[in-house]
């Protein structure tokens, strides 16, 4: 019942990110039919390296339409986890800010088991959102560019997609647990995100800054190297799993022993 | 049986003491009211009875089992409405009763058919469409739903009409009959009186009197209502407090000697007396003066 309370609740924000993200996606590769071969030069002549490093288009062959998916990957990256961390900070400090915790912890439910459907909701958000914009990849390089379909490269695009958008956001729900009124949370969490993504712009035009690679899940997975390698780097996944875990771990300890104050 | 105690139970907010040894217990199929002004810890208490608080030292039992570590147990078991009555605004008031019912494990048509004709609820309106009556009412049936062994009601009363409030009562007494205690706080003193078998009240954390609502009021003072032209120099006089005078007319509580008083007023002209036993207000009123 609970889980599908927050379905009702949340399908809206659901349908608006990945609506927007799968759109993107396929306009970006739409875009790749319209600019010709010589796409490379002329992004040369406009962009210096250290900002086309930045924004991610830095190691990506254009004319290969594979390339501009990579530069809808950061994009969609960075909206995806501006929208997880949004869903994950409010997940159970709305309830409190909202004043319905009271009678939700009224029922005869563990609260952790509460807190835990919250959270398998949230995951499943994440989830659903990554593999709705990978079925929008997948049939929008078919139907626009035709051949063979790199399964592989967009499956792994999906996958950092979940492994960073799951590190941030039980970042935030981790970070809510701190805050007593939902919407500071949810605007500190995404200041957050922008924060890190801003890191990983700096980081990229800095090379004294590298070391600093490990704060940004931004940095971890990489549009460039997902197309040119075929993998995702294993270290950066554990990394991802393990923040999470702690995360999550570390919120629902908080959140089970919180005094419900109204 | 004992369903509710509280053994020297404290509990602060940072520097804030809101109880201070608290010692409470309610018997099994008694109504007891909860009375206090606000701030008085009567929601602290509350909250601590349904593990959404815990004490800072001092031992709770809820029908026999620690809030702690029998939270589910207990729940099963306690109808709760809160002060504020605060449900998720966006469901229909039909979906929020079928919510409760599903954790509660129970799917009783007729007694929901009961409590909505009863409680005159619409079923069919959204929750944030409600007055705050309304949404009070909601929240009354949804703790009565799963006819639970302990009712913890904050106010129940607030926002409803004379007739729901009847209502209520009268649900509260079938409640009682079918062998659920009920704990109720509430600021309508008048109601306590009416509806409960033994009152608290409860000043600043601490329980500062506790009697069956009968011999509430009999503090050893009878109330006093006096009209007279005359000057009446009765201030001074021993065993009269809370003395209120407006013109001609004089209020006080007395609890010193009936023959003084009649001698005093048998040399002024009075033109009526009332003497009767002081009602709930005027003992509250009483005590937190004190």
């Amino acid at each position: 019942m609970l889980f599908k309370r927050e379905i009702k609740r949340n399908y809206k924000s659901f349908l608006t990110v990945t609506l927007i993200c799968a759109f993107f996606q396929v306009y970006i590769i739409s875009m790749s039919q319209t600019f010709g071969a010589d796409v490379k030069q002329i992004l040369d002549m406009k962009m210096p390296p250290e900002f086309q490093k930045a924004v991610g288009m830095s190691g990506l062959n254009l004319n290969d339409p594979l390339g501009f998916t990579g530069i809808g990957f950061s994009y969609v990256y960075l909206f995806l986890s501006i929208a997880f961390a949004s869903v994950f900070a409010l997940i159970v400090s709305k309830e409190f800010s909202e004043k319905t915790a009271e009678y939700l912890f009224s029922l005869p439910v563990k609260r952790v088991k509460l807190i835990r459907i919250k959270l398998f909701f949230g995951l499943t958000y994440i989830l659903a959102a990554a593999l709705f914009i990978f079925l929008a990849t997948i049939v929008g390089m078919a139907a626009i560019i035709g051949g063979e379909i790199p399964w592989l490269t967009v499956t792994l695009m999906m996958l950092a997609w979940i492994l960073g958008g799951l590190a941030l956001g039980s970042f935030a729900f981790l970070l809510s647990s701190f805050f007593s009124r939902s919407r500071t949370s949810s605007a500190v969490s995404m200041g957050v995100v922008m924060g890190l993504y801003l890191l990983q712009v700096v980081i990229s035009m800095n090379k004294d800054l590298d070391f600093l690679k490990y704060i940004s899940p931004f940095d971890w997975f990489k549009g460039s190297e997902i197309i040119n390698t075929s993998e995702i780097s294993v270290e950066y996944s554990l990394i991802a799993v393990g923040i999470s875990a702690v995360c999550l771990f570390l919120g629902v300890r908080r959140y089970k022993r919180m005094d419900v104050l109204i | 049986m004992e369903v509710i105690k509280l053994e020297r139970v404290n509990k602060s907010y940072g520097k804030v003491r809101a109880l201070t040894d608290l010692n409470l217990s309610v018997n099994e199929g008694e109504i007891y009211g909860f009375i206090g002004p606000n701030g008085a810890g009567k929601s602290t208490t509350i909250r601590l009875l349904l593990n959404f608080l815990r004490t800072d030292s001092g031992a709770i039992s809820v029908l026999g089992l620690n809030p702690t570590t029998h939270d589910v147990e207990i729940k099963k078991q306690t109808g709760y409405v809160s002060a504020e009555s605060f449900m998720y605004h966006d469901m229909k008031v039909s979906d929020l009763f079928r919510f409760t019912e599903h954790y509660h494990g129970i799917r009783d048509g007729a007694k929901l058919k009961k409590l909505v004709d009863m409680l005159d609820i619409d079923i069919h309106k959204k929750f944030e469409q409600l007055s705050f009556g309304n949404r009070k009412k909601v929240a009354v049936a949804c703790a009565l739903l799963h006819s639970p062994k302990l009712l913890i009601l904050d106010e129940p009363s607030n926002g409803l009409d004379p007739v729901i409030r009847n209502n209520l009562y009268e649900l509260l007494q079938e409640e009682q009959k079918r062998g659920a205690t009920i704990f109720f706080s509430s600021h309508v003193l008048s109601e306590v009186q009416k509806v409960c078998t033994r009152i608290g009240l409860l000043k600043e954390g601490q329980l500062i009197r506790e009697n069956n609502a009968a011999e509430f009021t009999n503090i050893g003072f009878k109330q006093i209502e006096l009209y007279t032209d005359d000057t009446l120099n009765i201030g001074s006089m021993n065993g009269v407090q809370n003395l209120e005078q407006k013109g001609n007319h004089y209020h006080f509580l007395y609890s010193g000697s009936a023959n003084e008083l009649i001698r005093l007023l048998s040399g002024i002209n009075v033109t009526s007396v009332q003497i009767e036993e002081p009602e709930l207000e005027t003992v509250f009123m009483h005590f937190f003066k004190q």
